[in-house]
């Protein structure tokens, strides 16, 4: 029976699009006073206690886990001599910025546009446009552009996005196992 | 960006880089050595080479022509090719 009710609920919920999840997901972002551009994905709610501070422009994209820490905890060290001290930091990140899974953003940074920030760096400071960012404490290595261009030509870059799940799962095994086959792996 | 080594030829000073990205003597490396396969230089590790290759050569290298480079050889020849038009 219950079941039966979920599957029927199911049926006459209308499935939203990745764009319109989008979207939501940034409005709930923006009620909490994020400032967030058009066409941005974002899978992290880690906006710290004042997500005021942080501002994404248009089409960043944020993996999950990633963290945007706007006030610095150790000021908490001084309140012996300032009962109220707290330490702050705007956040800003620029157009077309990707960041990586598990990344933290520490107060007062800068973040250029179309930057890739790698999975797991810890960032602080002034990232110019198109860096490629990886590490803790996060280094620019190179240009972006490069990686990307290098990922589009890599035998591991499938046009998988639109499959439907089991398809796209057999599609991807099914390449990966030619290419060790290949490798002799 | 700091100047040009002058004094270390071209092929020289990007096999130096080749084999300090890819933790090799650079008299075990060929110029028919795959930067990923062989010499398991991945894509990251292939940023950081071209910036030291970049910042040694005084040069700027286009990210298409980049993407299409496989071995060692197809590196040296986009970098000697950008020392001589620049």
């Amino acid at each position: 029976m219950l079941s039966m009710l979920k599957k029927l609920l199911h049926r006459r919920t209308p499935r939203r699009t990745l764009a319109e999840a989008d979207e939501a997901a940034a409005d709930k972002l923006r009620a909490r006073g994020v400032k967030v551009g058009k066409g941005c994905r974002i899978y992290s709610r880690e906006f710290s206690t004042e997500p005021y501070l942080v501002e994404l422009a248009d089409g960043v994209a944020i993996s999950q886990g990633a963290k945007f820490l706007t006030h610095d905890g150790a000021a908490r060290l001084l309140r012996h001599r300032r009962p109220a001290v707290q330490h702050f930091g705007r956040i800003v990140v620029g157009t077309d910025t990707f960041i990586g899974e598990n990344a933290i953003i520490l107060p007062g940074t800068r973040i250029g546009a179309r930057c890739v920030i790698g999975a797991g760096a810890v960032v602080r400071g002034v990232i110019p446009d198109n860096s490629l960012v990886v590490g803790n404490p996060a280094t620019v290595i190179g240009r972006a552009s490069t990686y990307l261009e290098r990922l589009n030509t890599s035998p591991r870059t499938l046009d998988t996005f639109d499959m439907e799940e089991t398809a796209r799962r057999e599609f991807i095994l099914a390449h990966l196992a030619g290419e060790e086959k290949d490798a002799g792996t | 960006m700091p100047e040009p080594d002058a004094a270390m030829p071209v092929a020289a000073a990007v096999l130096a880089a080749i084999a300090e990205t890819a933790g090799r003597d650079a008299g075990d490396i060929l110029p028919e050595h795959d930067l990923a396969r062989d010499l398991g230089i991945d894509s990251l590790e292939f940023v950081r080479l071209v910036q030291i290759v970049e910042d040694n050569a005084g040069v700027i290298l286009s990210d298409e022509h980049l993407a299409a480079v496989v071995t060692v050889a197809d590196l040296v020849a986009l970098v000697q090719t950008a020392t001589t038009t620049t």
